[in-house]
């Protein structure tokens, strides 16, 4: 096996495994917001830190600039008691990165 | 209330919005298919004036409206039923009523009296009124909805287990029937399509479905047949609306088809 640091790398089944993550973390968070979970700000800060640091390459960086601020809005709005709008940004962010991750498998 | 319906387009929603608006051809009106009025045992709540704000907001014209699982209803789903009616009868431009009814029990009269009043369609709810497509008294009430025209919209979203397999004979037999798919049938979404694809008076309404599902909806499926919707309280217009538009756009949706997708379709149903 050839050691190739992550930051080196950006070919397209990395990137889809970073925003395959992603995305795993954003599903949870928005089941949990729908079912009430007492854990539900647990499960959106998992999502926030799902979207940390650069894409493997910077290849997706823009993507996860437009991700960050959907969820954290997400966040603070259920934190204040406004589950319609906090969905709105959560469902939107979802929306995004599988659109995303659809145009990209035809890379 | 406004400071609500102005957070769903302000901060990391304002480039969403502006997309969203920009996709909207100028003379091109928008028809919500699946929205509510009344209360929910869940505790969420609707008035016609809240649905009136949302709609002024967001540029909607006009929305199919029908009651939620309320805490309140009778036997007979007469009381949330009247609570739409009384929407209808103040917002009459606004909203196209659809009534409610439970399977498990004697619907025939409330039945005749939505008809009689005006609904112009009916809502069934297979989760939380806990009935299944096939059962005798459901294919029973969908006959009874195709022998006097009545557009029907069934819960097809969140939490169904069986929609294709138990629906398809009732379509096969009453081919007449005007049938909407809620939620787009989404957790059998491309087995729909196949199903469905033959039988034009099945539209399918993608009101809270996830990109990726109307992904398939729209690369499997004539765009004629798609209608959106948005499930206020469940979802909200801004988020549902760029669902829906992004979803075309990367099936290769053609704008040609846009107009049908925002109100055209379900036009044909209710000019």
């Amino acid at each position: 096996m050839v050691s190739v640091k992550a930051a080196d790398r950006a070919d397209l089944a990395l990137r889809t495994a970073h925003l395959l993550r992603i995305n795993s973390y954003i599903d949870i968070a928005i089941l949990a917001m729908w079912t009430a979970s007492p854990r539900v700000d647990v499960m959106l800060g998992m999502a926030e830190a799902s979207l940390k640091g650069s894409s493997p390459g910077g290849e997706d960086d823009e993507l996860l600039d437009t991700l960050r601020p959907l969820v954290r809005e997400g966040r603070e709005y259920l934190s204040a008691g406004d589950f319609s709008v906090a969905m709105g940004r959560m469902r939107v962010a979802h929306d995004i990165l599988a659109l995303h991750i659809i145009r990209r498998s035809g890379d | 209330m406004a400071h609500d319906i102005e957070a769903l387009t302000n901060g990391a929603m304002a480039p969403v919005w502006s997309w969203v608006q920009g996709k909207i051809p100028a003379n091109v009106e928008v028809f919500d298919a699946h929205a509510h009025i009344g209360a929910d045992v869940d505790g969420r709540t609707m008035t016609a004036d809240g649905m009136r704000d949302r709609m002024e907001a967001a540029g909607v014209k006009k929305s199919i409206v029908f009651p939620l699982n309320d805490p309140n209803a009778r036997d007979d789903y007469s009381g949330p039923n009247d609570v739409v009616w009384n929407a209808y009868e103040e917002y009459p431009a606004l909203f196209v009523p659809f009534f409610r009814l439970n399977p498990h029990l004697d619907y025939d009269r409330e039945f005749e009296r939505c008809i009689e009043r005006g609904f112009m369609g009916l809502k069934l709810h297979p989760v939380s009124q806990q009935f299944e497509l096939d059962d005798p008294r459901v294919v029973r009430l969908l006959g009874m909805a195709a022998e006097r025209d009545l557009p029907v919209l069934i819960h097809a979203g969140f939490a169904m287990q069986r929609i294709v397999e138990p629906l398809l004979p009732t379509v096969e037999s009453h081919p007449e029937l005007r049938l909407i798919l809620g939620h787009a049938a989404m957790v059998e979404v491309l087995a729909a399509t196949r199903a469905f694809e033959d039988h034009p008076n099945v539209l399918f309404e993608t009101s809270v479905v996830r990109a990726k599902d109307l992904y398939e909806l729209f690369a499997s499926l004539d765009p004629s047949r798609i209608a959106y919707g948005s499930d206020i309280p469940y979802g909200d217009l801004p988020s549902t609306l760029h669902s829906l538009l992004a979803s075309a756009e990367a099936a290769g949706v053609p704008d040609s088809a846009i107009p049908g997708l925002l109100s055209g379709n379900i036009r044909r149903w209710f000019p």
